[in-house]
């Protein structure tokens, strides 16, 4: 073979080689192609082998030259071989008959409580305005629920707040369940100093027959912030701040007097009606524009007192709600006794 | 209690409407509650005759009613079914103004209507309904103007009132209120009366402690006649029953005045003198409600020369009570010491409106007053009454004591900036007797304001009187401190989120628990908390665990037809101890029914849950709480299945437990489903293992791990957890984890033996093991199974 002739052969491989792989529509086809131009015996495997009757100078020449067209032809064969191969994959993928509407495997999804929820909302945004969290015990003493927040003894006020007493032996200090979360105020005024701000939900107890709007087990949160020369208008703008973050609307709210013994100014907190705005038919506030929420005041001299803080420098508010009656509202539950019920059928419709 | 919107009137000016009334009084803390609308609330509607009635050519269900109105025909359209020719009904004319409005011509489907005939609700007569046309009495003339048929209008307020304002008790109360508030004059009621002829019976104070004054007075030659018109018809407005005019008179008084009165029937008081004292022990007294009461000196009473007559402040007697044939009474007017009154009504269950003007501190001024009120009502409708002078024993006359403040600590109180000579017109009106001239101010409250003791109050006063309105919501710096969080809140509140996503639904259970169910759950009721005056029976103790209730709830959802539930409550237990109430936070449980679900559409994938899925459970809710360990239950409680239960420990405390319910408790509690896995844990020591420092995340090795299965059969009682720690101990030193693979119990393993697979994962820091160092360690591990528990590597 001359040097022209091998050369030519080699063109004439190249071409005959681009022809066969555009052929290939296949991936089947493409092994008998390999194996007649690249395999062992293939047309340029054996064309590069016939170099070895070549003088050497010769030989180097197009023994380079090969060499590149097998990686010329290799990479083809290689690019065209993942074109196909991805095609086939698609192709069978386009089999599939998987039945994409049956229903998902279940991952069992439960629920917090609504009033963990109603909680939750309130807790955090005291939070973030700086209430430290306290607690404290449902079985409390008379001192704690009563006495040291200015009920005094045979007062009609004590009867505000229909008590279940705990029995005790005789000669033994009274317990009761508490009726209120506000004796958390004096347990933690008596071991903290001020200036505080602290909030305390919690369990409280009636001794108060079942009905749609009572419960004799209900929850209350307290909030108190005593510092020096706090105010009425501090509590109504922390209860503006609140009710807004809470209805997550401008909430506008107003106080009348009211009476609770351990605050003096005390008052009931109305908040704007937050589902009519105030005007129309409204079954919530019963058209009257205002929603009864909590009471709240300014802490009572005597309580600052019984606690050891002297009312002359130090001053507070302190604020309580019913969480059920919030939930009630927030949720559209007409019935308090539903939070005690447990059906899984409403408590599954809460958005976890 | 209720008051009588043109009551108020009677002493003060009143411009505002019943509805804007009601706003005033709901803002000054005298909540309304209630309007109720009386009389005729209209005017421009008379009686007319149906006289022709015709179907409406546009309309089936309209008719076109003729009528004679007295001054002429009318046509007017009516929608009702209930009119008939020859009807008297009330027929508003054009222009008449009625609760909805004025009315205008209309024309009802292209027929002009002259006017419109109503029925009782658009009339806004109480308890009006709108079935059909009001028909009225057929002897009525036409013309006839039908708001005279129907009275004056009036409202009638039910109001709620603070317990420490006794003072607005009554029209009077409320009404100079309104004056203060206002800022209008008060008119006080007449109290005019004739010449006295003669003493008053004879009245000692003995027990003076309990009685600071006691004024009263005999009328002569009175009789039980009817009261007044007016009187009896304001008197029914309240609810209350007209009898004659010396009890009408008294209560008239009460609800006037708000002061208590007793009217007593001379011809009854033996030995004609009247003894303020306090009861002999056992002495017995018939009261005005038929009750015998058995006295003792703690009750005081007003007795004649022989027994009680009343019990003081309270109620009467049955027996000298004024009847039909009363002729000369004796009035009192006293006032009582109001913890003493609070202590007898509540201890004879006798709340009466007297005991509850008397408790909350009545006016001790206004007793003459009220008397000779009182007796003027009593003379003028009982000709020839004649009435003694008065005895008024009232030895130490009340001081109020000035209270000083200055404006700026009102001003500071109520976080405003009330002008002192806004504040100074404000207090004026509260009591004439403010003292603003100097920095310091001096007021003494009036005597009805015994609720007004300090600075505090008179802030609220000053708040109620400028409007609460004045009262900004400008926020103002605050100190902050770190707000501490609770560690057991936080536990729980992990949990919550924890459980929640894994299926759980959170509970709330009441507090209580029955006898029966203490014993059910084996808990001796000694050891419980019980309470003094339960709610009922069923409610007697305080509960030691929360499982009773989560059982309850699970009972309920099974009878809506659940048949899964996986339940949780955070909450309180309580127990007795040495009779000390002890109260713990726990968090509890239970699991019944299927895993994932109940159905689901790969059947075979469906499980019923088991102790196992409780473990894993337990494994969540411990995970990154170091310390905290399940371990053998030494004595598990008696509502636990006594071989499938642990110990939750912390340390070496006992901190609650995991296991399944005892089959005889899921009986007696009603479940369809009695395999039952609880949990009960006690969150204060769990709490304590929340980290509070930061961690630091350990290097991995370069390396992948490699492992080893090896399958042994043992003896079935082996226990798996010890084979697992045995095989850990002996894998050498690159060992770094037992998992199980596999347990098989069949019976081709033999009688009473089963297969373990374990997976042996070795970990070296630096390299791979090689094949021969995990052979060793392989052979290891099967030497000590082996040795220790006759285990046989399975072919």
């Amino acid at each position: 073979m001359t040097l022209k002739e091998w050369e030519e052969k080699c063109a004439d491989i190249k071409a005959r080689f681009s022809d066969a792989i555009s052929a290939v529509a296949a991936p089947g086809g493409l092994d008998a192609l390999k194996v007649s131009f690249l395999g062992r015996a293939g047309e340029l495997t054996l064309l590069l082998k016939s170099l070895k009757d070549f003088p050497l100078e010769e030989r180097k020449t197009l023994g380079a030259a090969g060499n590149a067209l097998k990686t010329e032809l290799t990479a083809i064969f290689d690019a065209k071989a993942a074109v196909l191969g991805r095609a086939a994959l698609e192709a069978d993928l386009q089999k599939s008959s998987a039945d994409l509407t049956l229903p998902p495997y279940p991952f069992p999804r439960g629920r917090v409580h609504p009033l963990t929820m109603a909680l939750r909302e309130m807790t955090g945004i005291l939070s973030r305005m700086g209430f430290a969290r306290a607690e404290g015990p449902c079985v409390e003493t008379e001192f704690n629920n009563f006495g040291a927040l200015n009920f005094p003894e045979d007062h009609p006020a004590r009867e505000m707040h229909d008590t279940l007493y705990v029995k005790t032996a005789p000669g033994a200090d009274k317990l009761l369940l508490r009726t209120h979360t506000s004796p958390v105020q004096i347990r933690y005024m008596l071991s903290h100093k001020p200036p505080l701000r602290v909030m305390a939900p919690g369990r409280c107890f009636r001794n108060d027959a079942m009905d749609a709007s009572h419960s004799p087990v209900f929850h209350q949160i307290e909030g108190l912030y005593v510092d020096k020369n706090v105010g009425l208008s501090d509590l109504k703008a922390t209860l503006t701040q609140f009710m807004t973050a809470l209805f997550k609307k401008e909430a506008e709210i107003r106080f009348r007097p009211s009476f609770f013994p351990f605050v003096e100014p005390g008052v009931e907190v109305d908040v704007k009606c937050v589902f009519c705005g105030g005007v129309g038919q409204c079954s919530v506030c019963k058209s009257t524009g205002w929603i009864e929420m909590l009471g709240a005041g300014v802490v009572h001299p005597n309580v600052l007192k019984s606690v050891g803080m002297d009312p002359e420098i130090w001053s507070g508010f302190a604020f309580g709600m019913g969480i059920e009656r919030l939930a009630m509202l927030m949720y559209g539950i007409k019935d308090i006794r539903a939070f005690y019920e447990n059906d899984i059928r409403v408590l599954s419709q809460f958005r976890p | 209690m209720k008051i009588i919107y043109s009551w108020l009137k009677d002493f003060i000016e009143l411009q505002q409407s019943p509805e804007k009334t009601a706003e005033i009084l709901t803002s000054v803390g005298i909540e309304v509650e209630e309007l109720e609308f009386t009389g005729a609330r209209f005017t421009g509607v008379g009686v007319a005759h149906i006289i022709k009635i015709d179907r409406h050519p546009n309309a089936d269900r309209l008719s076109l009613v003729e009528l004679e109105t007295g001054s002429g025909k009318k046509t007017v359209v009516c929608g009702a079914k209930n009119i008939a020719v020859g009807q008297k009904i009330p027929l508003a004319q054009v222009g008449a103004k009625l609760p909805g409005g004025v009315l205008e011509k209309a024309k009802i489907r292209g027929v002009e209507s002259e006017g419109m005939i109503c029925a009782a609700d658009e009339l806004g007569i109480p308890g009006g309904k709108h079935d059909g046309i009001l028909v009225l009495d057929s002897a009525l003339e036409l013309g006839t103007d039908v708001a005279k048929l129907f009275g004056e209008p009036d409202c009638v307020f039910g109001v709620k009132l603070p317990p420490n304002r006794p003072d607005l008790l009554s029209h009077f109360g409320v009404a100079r209120e309104l004056s203060v508030c206002l800022g209008l004059a008060l008119k006080t009621p007449a109290a005019k009366l004739p010449p006295a002829q003669g003493a008053c019976i004879p009245v000692f104070v003995e027990a003076p402690e309990l009685c600071s004054r006691y004024a009263g007075r005999t009328i002569r030659n009175v009789s039980a006649a009817q009261s007044p018109d007016w009187m009896k018809r304001r008197l029914e407005m309240l609810g209350v029953k007209p009898r004659n005019i010396l009890v009408d008179a008294t209560n008239y008084v009460l609800y006037e005045l708000g002061y208590p009165l007793h009217a007593f029937d001379l011809a009854k008081i033996e030995g004609g003198e009247i003894h303020i004292r306090r009861a002999s022990d056992g002495e017995k007294f018939n009261s005005l409600s038929g009750r015998e009461l058995t006295l003792d000196s703690q009750c005081l009473v007003i007795a004649d020369a022989k027994k009680p007559v009343a019990l003081a402040g309270v109620i009467g007697g049955a027996d000298s009570g004024v009847s039909d044939a009363t002729t000369d009474i004796f009035l009192e007017a006293a006032w009582f010491d109001p913890p003493s009154i609070h202590k007898a009504a509540r201890r004879f269950g006798e709340r009466t409106e007297a005991a509850q003007r008397f408790e909350g501190g009545a006016d001790i001024e206004f007793a003459a007053y009220a008397s000779a009120r009182a007796a003027e009502l009593i003379v003028s409708a009982c000709n020839g009454a004649q009435i003694t002078e008065p005895v008024d024993i009232y030895p130490s006359p009340r001081k109020p004591s000035a209270i000083e403040f200055t404006p700026e600590k009102i001003n500071s109180i109520l976080g405003t900036a009330i002008a002192p000579a806004e504040l100074s017109t404000a207090l004026k009106r509260l009591s004439p007797s403010l003292d603003s001239s100097g920095a310091v101010w001096k007021i003494t409250p009036p005597s009805y304001r015994r609720d007004i003791e300090t600075k505090w109050d008179v802030a609220e006063e000053a708040a109620r009187i400028c409007g609460f309105a004045t009262i900004g919501d400008e926020p103002r710096p605050v100190t902050l401190g770190a707000a501490e969080t609770l560690p057991v809140e936080e536990l729980c509140e992990k949990w919550r989120d924890e459980l929640s996503a894994l299926g759980f639904y959170e509970t709330l259970g009441y507090d209580f628990m029955s006898e029966k169910e203490l014993a059910l759950y084996g808990f001796p009721s000694e050891t419980s908390v019980e309470l003094a005056n339960p709610l009922s029976a069923d409610w007697r103790f305080l509960r030691p665990t929360l499982l009773c209730g989560l059982v309850k709830s699970l009972v309920y959802n099974e009878n809506r037809g659940a048949q899964s539930a996986c339940l949780y409550e955070a909450g309180k237990i309580y127990r007795s101890e040495s009779g000390k109430v002890v109260e713990e936070s726990a968090f509890s449980g239970l699991m019944s029914g299927n895993w994932p679900a109940d159905i689901f559409w790969r059947a075979g994938e469906t499980k019923k849950l088991d102790f196992y899925h409780l473990k894993g459970i337990a494994a969540r809710l411990f995970a990154g709480l170091d310390g905290v360990r399940l371990e053998p239950l030494k004595n598990p409680p008696a509502f636990l299945h006594p071989k499938l239960s642990l110990a939750v420990l912390v340390g070496k405390r006992q901190a609650g437990y995991i296991g399944a319910l005892h089959p005889s408790v899921a009986q007696s509690a009603g479940l369809r489903n009695n395999e039952l896995l609880v949990f009960e844990i006690l969150t204060e020591p769990v709490a304590k293992q929340l980290k509070s420092t930061l961690f630091s995340v350990k290097p991995v090795p370069q390396f992948p791990s490699s492992w080893r299965d090896i399958s042994v059969v043992v003896p079935s009682q082996t226990e798996a957890g010890k084979l697992m720690r045995a095989a850990r101990s002996s894998g050498g030193e690159f060992i770094s984890a037992v998992e199980m693979v596999d347990l098989y119990e069949g019976k081709n393993m033999g009688e009473g033996k089963k297969s373990v697979t374990f997976r042996l994962v070795f970990m070296p820091k630096d390299r791979t093991l090689t094949d021969a160092e995990i052979d060793a360690a392989f052979k290891s591990v099967l030497a000590k199974l082996t040795t220790e528990f006759g285990a046989a590597l399975r072919s």
